[in-house]
């Protein structure tokens, strides 16, 4: 039994849910956060006159009785860099964010009487202000960096799908999401000729408005069955699908209205209702045994990054950051004498072993110097799945060749 | 071969001191590259115990050092545990370290006193004035060699004068001379003198005075007007005189450059 709680959030700007490792039940387990459900909205409300925060439910209560002030869309805020103003008092997204993620694991921890072991979010899209925010707000709470993890829903979803039984996961398996933030369709593929096996998703946005307003009334119900099922025919055509997933508060009640939808759906496939997968997909990941697997997916760095160098008096190729490893936590560096080169070569190299191409970035703006004698630091971290940033540094070579304050920086796309 | 090395290791945080110029060495490939370049100032007892445990605690080449320990241990000729670590570190390929054999080999051919000049000027040559003139020193004490003639030593002092030159210790460098001219009459040397003498304000002895003719006088008067239009007895070096050509931004890094230069080559010599 670990000492502390896995918890895996999935954040939204709409909705919140959350799950932990259950060791009773060897298995991930979703929390009810209200009486009636698993989710909660993404909203945070600050008490009239008073330095006390509620956040879901309570907050849109309380906003509505005037009590207090609401604040949503708390994660569009921080993309944008946004602040809020509740009497008087400017605060930055990022303060509104730490409230809110104190607010949530101060509930999880009280309700279970336990210290966090680790704590993986994960968000819809990956992007560097909001991950590094969720990070700092962890931090502030005195959770360590290492026991702190930001997915993406797609990568969330493949851990999900890599704890389920071999057999379903032969052939694609799909999931269909229904949430307040829409409709979306995500296709995985697992490549199991390859070593390691590699397990490929993709994410779209269904093109059909879907809003969860139309399953109040039947004619909206009916429209919803009919958008859904033409949904799924089109998504589905000319593909061996053997397991399909369902999740999103929308898709909870899908018996009641989506009879046309499911009579497709479970045609010699089988179809599974699962609450709060992201978040459990999420508490997946915080185990960290997962099958060996490159995951190739949005989160996921889609290539391969190396250079052609002597290493031990031997012409070698180093492999500097591997494709799918996640591009948030991914960084590399290394450093390396220019022997009569005035240019460094990346090579590039996609997911899957296909061609590769070299980028070259040419350092002119160094010192000349006698060959061997300039010492260079790359680094390399990345912004986002496909953008590299590349920071070549000259440290010249000791005192015989003082470092000069060159620096050469450089970010472009390895898709 | 491709055009990029991957670094033995990552720098050293406490570098190792070369106690012949006092430069810093932080990698395994700045101390190939200054063995390979300065093999002149490299002795018998350069790879000792201090370099080993650089290798081994400061950059974690704890196999190089190993293998190094063991040649040296064995006996083998300094070329020989040289040759080791180079070949270990992977800096230079391996023609170049036979090349370097063949050069350090024949250096090791000369005579000591041979060796010792060698690298004194050798020393000059790279700026180390005091250094140098520790060196330069050591043939004044104990007992003279008398095999390696009065041309020698008449060599020795004359690089010392040049050598307090440029640490401007002018009347030191005035004995030198004199003191290189006591060794062999020389008239160049003698020309040399009187251009010192009135360049730098140092008045010659009375015994060099008498020496000197007018003619001659009247003839190097000349010559050093000639000189002195040139400039170049005006700039003690290259870099001091490029120093005034820059703006004044650059001038003054250069001057912090050229002052830690000078300090470094004073606690140099003073280890």
């Amino acid at each position: 039994m670990s000492e502390g709680l896995i918890i895996g959030f999935d954040l939204c700007d709409n909705y919140t849910q959350i799950a932990i490792y259950d060791e009773e039940t060897s298995d991930a387990q979703e929390i009810k956060l209200t009486d009636e459900s698993d989710e909660i909205p993404t909203t945070i409300c600050k008490v009239r006159r008073r330095e006390e925060w509620k956040i879901g439910e309570a907050a849109c209560e309380m906003a509505l009785l005037g009590s207090g002030i609401a604040v949503d869309k708390l994660l569009r805020l921080v993309k944008k860099g946004g602040v809020a103003t509740l009497e008087g008092r400017t605060y930055t997204a990022g303060e509104l964010l730490d409230i809110y993620i104190r607010e949530t694991l101060g509930f999880v921890t009280a309700k279970y009487d336990r210290k966090i072991e680790k704590v993986i979010y994960c968000v819809k899209e990956l992007r560097t202000p909001l991950a590094d925010q969720i990070v700092k707000s962890c931090e502030k709470l005195g959770v360590k960096r290492e026991n702190v993890k930001v997915l993406s829903h797609t990568e969330a979803y493949l851990y999900y799908l890599l704890r389920r039984p071999a057999e379903q996961l032969t052939n694609y398996s799909v999931l269909f999401d229904l949430s307040k933030e829409g409709l979306r369709y995500f296709e995985c593929n697992i490549l199991r000729g390859v070593t390691p096996n590699v397990a490929q998703a993709e994410v779209s946005d269904l093109e059909e408005g879907f809003s969860l307003d139309i399953l109040e009334s039947e004619p909206g119900r009916k429209l919803a069955d009919n958008i859904f099922s033409s949904c799924v025919q089109r998504r589905f055509n000319g593909k061996i699908i053997s397991n399909v997933y369902l999740t999103g508060s929308g898709l909870t009640g899908i018996q009641d209205w989506g009879k046309k939808s499911l009579s497709i759906l479970c045609n010699r496939r089988k179809v599974y209702l699962e609450k709060a997968l992201f978040a459990k997909g999420a508490v997946w990941a915080g185990m960290g045994d997962a099958p060996t697997c490159t995951f190739v997916c949005d989160g996921r760095i889609s290539a391969s990054v190396g250079m052609n160098m002597t290493v031990g008096g031997v012409a070698k190729n180093i492999t500097l950051i591997e494709a799918g490893e996640r591009w948030y936590d991914s960084s590399a560096s290394t450093e390396f004498y220019l022997d009569g080169e005035d240019g460094i070569d990346l090579i590039i190299t996609p997911a899957g072993g296909r061609k590769s191409a070299v980028r070259r970035i040419p350092l002119s703006q160094f010192p000349q110097r006698p060959a061997g004698t300039t010492r260079v630091r790359l680094e390399l971290s990345f912004s986002s799945e496909n953008e590299l940033g590349v920071c070549i540094r000259d440290m010249g070579f000791g005192e015989i060749y003082p470092a000069s304050s060159e620096v050469i920086e450089n970010r472009f796309s390895i898709q | 071969m491709s055009g990029l090395l991957l670094a033995s290791s990552p720098l050293a945080k406490h570098p190792f001191k070369v106690l012949e110029t006092g430069l810093l060495i932080y990698s395994a490939e700045e101390l190939c590259y200054y063995i390979y370049n300065n093999y002149y100032l490299v002795d018998d007892d350069f790879v000792d115990d201090d370099l080993l445990d650089f290798l081994r605690d400061e950059l974690g080449l704890s196999q190089v050092a190993d293998r190094v320990a063991t040649v040296r241990e064995e006996g083998a000729g300094t070329h020989l545990v040289l040759a080791c670590l180079m070949r270990e570190v992977h800096y230079y390929p391996e023609a170049s370290i036979k090349e370097f054999l063949q050069k350090y080999e024949s250096y090791r051919h000369n005579s000591p006193s041979n060796r010792k000049i060698i690298r004194a000027d050798f020393l000059m040559e790279k700026g180390h004035f005091l250094a140098a003139l520790r060196i330069y020193h050591q043939f004044d004490s104990g007992r003279r060699d008398p095999s390696l003639g009065n041309e020698f030593f008449m060599r020795v002092r004359q690089h010392m004068a040049v050598a307090y030159i440029k640490l401007g210790l002018y009347r030191e460098a005035m004995e030198a001379f004199e003191a290189a001219y006591s060794c062999k009459d020389s008239p160049e040397l003698l020309k040399q003198i009187w251009q010192f003498s009135n360049f730098s304000g140092v008045d010659m002895s009375p015994e060099i005075k008498g020496i000197v003719t007018e003619e001659d006088e009247a003839q190097w008067r000349n010559d050093y007007d000639e000189v002195s239009a040139q400039g170049s007895l005006l700039a003690t070096t290259g870099y001091t005189a490029s120093m005034f050509t820059k703006d004044s931004v650059r001038r003054k890094e250069a001057v912090n450059r050229y002052i830690e230069m000078s300090k470094k080559n004073y606690r140099a010599a003073i280890v």
